[in-house]
């Protein structure tokens, strides 16, 4: 799971199977009309807005090269494909050229703060007031 | 005398993992494996290497809950618009 470095061939077609799949969905299916698209549960049940809120349209958003669209439907998609992305590539360079560059994830203070910033993001989005109010999916 | 020896490498944080669940899926228990992450990284700093182990699977389990649940959800969501059930429910219940 920390790397695909070691997946079997078959398995590795298969995630890219279903990846493009879902992508396609993405592109060719605006969340904002589908049904087929699940709501957030969370939304659903609590009416609030959850950190992952906004995010399937900021997928359709970003297929779409539309980035004010992913901007505002999720401020936080971004930054966080940009650390998925980092914590998945750094690795398999270092596993790759058999280098050792220290990977920021694993610093002691790493995950506390995206600890602090996904939370004070799941409050604030929720405040009815502006500029709080911008970071609400879709405004 | 028997001494620990050092791990070259610290346990997985699956704090990509986290990030995942939380930012790009739609429930918050994503938010226990960033906790379990952190605590991955502190153990390990202060050379409580048994304990970053711990913590390391509890993020990986939390990450996969999240994950779970998400598709759980899902499964279930789908289930109920092929039933024709889901519309009349979502919209009378919830003003839609």
């Amino acid at each position: 799971m920390h790397s695909t470095g070691n997946l079997p061939t078959g398995l590795k077609i298969g995630l890219f199977l279903i990846v493009a799949g879902i992508a396609s969905l993405f592109f060719f299916l605006d969340p904002e009309e589908q049904r087929l698209f699940p709501k957030c549960v969370f939304h659903s049940v609590t009416g609030y807005y959850c950190p992952g809120c906004g995010s399937q349209r900021a997928i359709y958003s970003l297929l779409h090269l539309n980035i004010p669209g992913v901007v505002s439907n999720n401020f936080l998609f971004l930054p966080g494909m940009i650390v998925v992305i980092y914590g998945v590539v750094l690795p398999a360079v270092n596993r790759k050229f058999g280098v050792n560059y220290p990977n920021f994830l694993y610093y002691k203070w790493t995950p506390l703060w995206i600890l602090i910033i996904v939370i004070l993001f799941a409050v604030l989005r929720n405040l009815p007031w502006y500029p709080f109010s911008l970071l609400a999916p879709g405004s | 005398m028997e001494r620990i020896d050092k791990p070259q490498v610290p346990p997985p944080n699956y704090l990509v993992w986290a990030i995942l669940t939380t930012i790009f899926c739609c429930l918050p228990f994503g938010i226990v494996s960033i906790v379990f992450a952190a605590q991955v990284n502190s153990k390990w700093q202060v050379e409580d290497y048994e304990g970053a182990k711990h913590a390391s699977r509890n993020a990986k389990i939390w990450a996969w809950v999240s994950f779970g649940v998400a598709i759980a959800g899902y499964i279930i969501y789908l289930t109920l618009i092929l039933l024709g059930v889901a519309v009349g429910f979502w919209t009378d219940a919830f003003n839609w």
